[in-house]
C-alpha cells in the first residue's frame, strides 16, 4: 500500500513536472528557437 | 553557443561579473569544469551497471510472463542472469561506496558544514525556483531561474535515488546472504528484502527512465537532445553563467571562478566525443523506449489486476 502511494505520488509529480516543462516548452517554441 | 576565450591570470576579469569581460587576450579558450573525472567515471559506471540490473531483475519479478522467459533464455538462464545482477550490483556498491568516501571528504573538508550555496543540500531558493517553474507550467511568464550550482530537480534526483539506491543494496544484501540475515533478523525481514527490493526496482527504473532523469536530462528544451555536462565534464563559460547565475556570480564575487576553469577539448577529440555522445543518445533512446514499453505493460497489469 505504501509502496504504491509512494510510487503513485512520484510517478504523478514527476510526470506532471516533465509532461508540462516538455509541453511548455514546445508551445513557446523553445525546442525550435535553438534555444537549445 | 561557442565558448568563450578566458584569461584565468586576469585578475581584472575575474572581479567583472559578465561572463563576456571575462574574455581576455591569452589565446587559451576555457571552459567551466562542472564535473570532477571522478564524478563521471562514477556516473558512467551507475549508469551501465543500473541497465544491467534492470534487464537481469525485472524478468525475475515478471517471471511467468512470456517475455520474461524469453528474456532469461536470452541471458543463459536464471543462474547465470543471477551472476551478471551480482556482479553488476557489486559496481554499483563499488560506486556507493566510492560517493560515501566522497562525501566524507567533503565532510572533513568543511569541517561538518556540508550545507549552504553550492551543495546539494535544499535551499529557500530551490522552492522559489520551483513555485516559478509551477506557474509556468499553468500560464504564467516564464521564469528567470535563480540556479546555483545544482538545480531543484538535480537536487530532487540526488536526494530520490540516494535514498533509493541505499535500499536497493541492503536488501539486495540480505537477499544475497539470507542464512547470515535470518541469524540475525527473523525470517520475515526476507519478505520485507524481496517486496522492497523488486518494488524499488520498478519504482528507480520508472524514476530514472520515464519520468524524471531521462527527461531533464535529454528533453528538456535547454539541453535537447543531450545534456553533455556529466560526459564533458564541462561547459561554455557563457552558456554556464546563463544557466547557473547564482554560482557564477558568487564565484566571481569570492575570487573562486579559476578554480573551476580549464582548457577546452582539441577539436580532434571533440569530433570523437561527438561521435560518441550521439552513439550513447541513440543507444539510451532505444533503452528509453523499451523501459518506457515495460512501464506501460506493467501499468495495463496492475489495472488488470484490480
Amino acid at each position: 500500500m505504501s509502496h504504491g502511494l509512494l510510487i503513485a505520488g512520484l510517478f504523478f509529480f514527476g510526470g506532471m513536472h516533465c509532461f508540462m516543462y516538455f509541453y511548455r516548452g514546445l508551445r513557446e517554441g523553445l525546442y525550435s528557437r535553438g534555444e537549445h | 553557443m561557442a565558448s568563450i576565450e578566458t584569461d584565468i591570470q586576469g585578475e581584472a576579469a575575474a572581479l567583472e561579473p559578465t561572463p563576456t569581460a571575462v574574455q581576455a587576450a591569452v589565446p587559451v579558450r576555457m571552459q567551466y569544469r562542472r564535473f570532477t573525472p571522478f564524478q563521471r567515471w562514477v556516473h558512467f559506471f551507475i549508469m551501465c551497471s543500473f541497465t544491467v540490473l534492470v534487464f537481469t531483475g525485472m524478468p525475475l519479478k515478471y517471471s511467468d510472463q512470456g517475455w520474461a522467459q524469453w528474456e532469461m533464455g536470452l541471458l543463459g538462464g536464471v543462474q547465470s542472469a543471477g551472476i551478471i545482477h551480482r556482479f553488476a550490483a557489486l559496481i554499483m556498491v563499488t560506486c556507493v561506496l566510492c560517493m560515501l568516501g566522497f562525501l566524507a571528504r567533503i565532510l572533513i573538508k568543511t569541517r561538518g558544514h556540508f550545507w549552504g550555496p553550492g551543495t546539494m543540500v535544499p535551499a529557500r531558493q530551490d522552492l522559489q525556483d520551483m513555485i516559478g517553474m509551477f506557474a509556468w507550467f499553468w500560464g504564467k511568464g516564464r521564469p528567470q531561474l535563480q540556479l546555483d550550482r545544482y538545480s531543484y530537480w538535480e537536487k530532487f534526483e540526488f536526494w530520490a535515488a540516494s535514498a533509493g539506491v541505499m535500499i536497493m543494496c541492503v536488501t539486495g544484501s540480505m537477499m544475497w546472504y539470507p542464512q547470515l540475515t535470518t541469524r540475525i533478523f527473523p525470517g520475515i525481514v526476507l519478505n520485507f528484502a524481496i517486496v522492497n527490493h523488486s518494488g524499488g526496482a520498478l519504482l528507480a527504473m520508472g524514476f530514472v527512465f520515464v519520468f524524471w532523469h531521462f527527461f531533464h536530462a535529454h528533453l528538456r528544451p535547454e539541453v535537447f537532445p543531450m545534456d553533455k555536462t556529466m560526459f564533458e565534464g564541462g561547459l561554455p563559460v557563457d552558456e554556464y553563467a546563463h544557466e547557473r547565475p547564482l554560482e557564477y556570480e558568487r564565484r566571481v564575487r569570492e575570487g573562486t571562478l579559476r578554480n573551476v576553469l580549464v582548457p577546452e577539448r582539441s577539436p580532434s577529440r571533440r569530433k570523437v566525443e561527438n561521435f560518441l555522445w550521439w552513439t550513447i543518445t541513440g543507444a539510451t533512446l532505444v533503452v528509453w523506449a523499451a523501459f518506457s514499453l515495460f512501464v506501460v505493460w506493467v501499468a495495463s497489469f496492475w489495472i488488470g489486476s484490480f
